[in-house]
């Protein structure tokens, strides 16, 4: 028996009219993907205000003065239409672009470095013979794709020393090929997930 | 002379920058106080920033609207929704937790998103078909570790022969793990530097060429 909510028939619609582009390209999908896009745009509006409520205006309503200038910068953001101030935008562009790289560089030393070299730096030989090749396999392929990506020292990619970058990109393809089919295979669960939707909820014949 | 055009945003660039990182490597109550205001700012700056995609999107489709474009039509809808979701979202004064606003999240946004995400799939399937053909040493590696983990990963072939499966986990043990490591240090190196130069302002990108 088919499903009586209209809520569930809208999202089967939406849901036949975003795979209907694995066909061709048609006017349902369009449709379809223009309704995504104004959606995610209103969606993220009302979080964005819902920020603005719980991070800038519950402070500044505790009598937090300084969170006036916030307001300040974020209606500055808007200058960037004006033809004369347009560069008045740039003061809070390099607010948030400061913000981030702080947050990235010590993200970045320590997730991307310390952590990452730290995990490599343990011994080599492990308790079973499989777990030493494996130790010994990860140690090559973490110095050979490291080397890989030096381009500072022209000698790295030469002679006997360009082996080492090349057995990295060898590494890297491997890695790259895995994670491909890793992508297409948690796609294609998740699609998977929406056929469910289709047969159970909608259709309700599972 | 300071030129309040380039100057002022980069000195508020390198300050901000640097109060970040002090206040992850020291323990000085005034970088971590000021941190904190500095975090709450971003949240709402980038909160106005999204507005300001939105005004982006009603300038491009209400011009296409406006000048009858080829599909105006589909212009009209997105911006249509929009509103919609804007106007029920923030008229009960409950945002994304109002009951309205979660039926049209449940209808429309939920499963379009998932349907859009999920069905790249037939395409990257697709594009894998046209392009992975072992034609060098360097494509096999590529298409091996690529077949063998779609295999690992489909339950009829390891249901067949476990192994598979174990072949699968072997791949993302030694051989992604170390790729993908010394792939980490090389982004983290390469993070930190173009952090550093941003900060010092040898990058002036961010600031638009105008």
């Amino acid at each position: 028996m088919v499903s009586t909510d209209p809520q569930i028939w809208i999202a089967a619609f939406l849901t036949l009219a975003a795979t209907s582009y694995a066909f061709r390209d048609n006017k349902v999908f369009k449709f379809a993907e223009n309704i995504f896009i104004g959606v995610a745009a209103g969606h993220l509006v009302v979080m964005g205000v819902k920020n603005i409520r719980d991070y800038g205006w519950a402070h500044l309503a505790q009598g937090e003065i300084i969170y006036a200038v916030v307001f300040l910068l974020g209606i500055l953001l808007y200058t960037r239409y004006h033809k004369e101030y347009y560069w008045l935008y740039r003061y809070p562009i390099a607010f948030l672009v400061g913000n981030g790289i702080g947050i990235s560089i010590r993200a970045a030393i320590h997730s991307d470095f310390t952590v990452q070299i730290a995990q490599t730096a343990s011994p080599l030989i492990a308790s079973d013979a499989m777990g030493t090749i494996n130790n010994i396999i990860l140690f090559i392929g973490v110095v050979t794709a490291l080397s890989h990506f030096i381009f500072t020292y022209e000698g790295m990619h030469q002679g006997v020393l360009g082996y080492a970058p090349k057995v990295g990109r060898w590494m890297i393809l491997l890695a790259l090929g895995a994670s491909f089919g890793n992508t297409v295979m948690t796609r294609f669960g998740m699609y998977q997930g929406r056929v469910v939707f289709l047969l159970r909820e909608w259709l309700q014949i599972i | 002379m300071v030129d309040f055009r380039r100057d002022i945003p980069l000195a508020i660039t390198f300050i901000i920058g640097v109060i970040a990182v002090l206040d992850y490597y020291t323990t000085i109550p005034i970088f971590i106080n000021t941190f904190t205001v500095i975090k709450n700012w971003g949240v709402v700056l980038q909160a106005f920033a999204l507005g300001l995609g939105a005004v982006n999107l009603l300038r491009v489709h209400g011009r296409r609207i406006s000048e009858r474009r080829d599909d105006w039509y589909f212009s009209a809808v997105l911006l249509a929704m929009m509103f919609i979701f804007i106007i029920v979202g923030l008229i009960t004064g409950q945002y994304e937790s109002g009951a309205t606003y979660n039926w049209l999240y449940n209808a429309i946004y939920l499963p379009l998103g998932s349907t859009m995400y999920s069905s790249l799939a037939f395409y990257m399937a697709y594009g894998a078909y046209k392009v992975l053909r072992a034609r060098t040493f360097e494509a096999a590696l590529l298409f091996t570790t690529a077949v063998l983990v779609i295999i690992g990963n489909t339950p009829i072939f390891p249901a067949m022969f476990p192994g598979f499966f174990h072949i699968r986990e072997w791949i993302f043990g030694p051989i992604v793990g170390g790729a993908y490591r010394g792939i980490r240090i090389g982004v983290g190196i390469g993070a930190v530097v173009l952090g550093i130069r941003t900060l010092i302002g040898l990058e002036t990108g961010y600031l638009g060429r105008r």
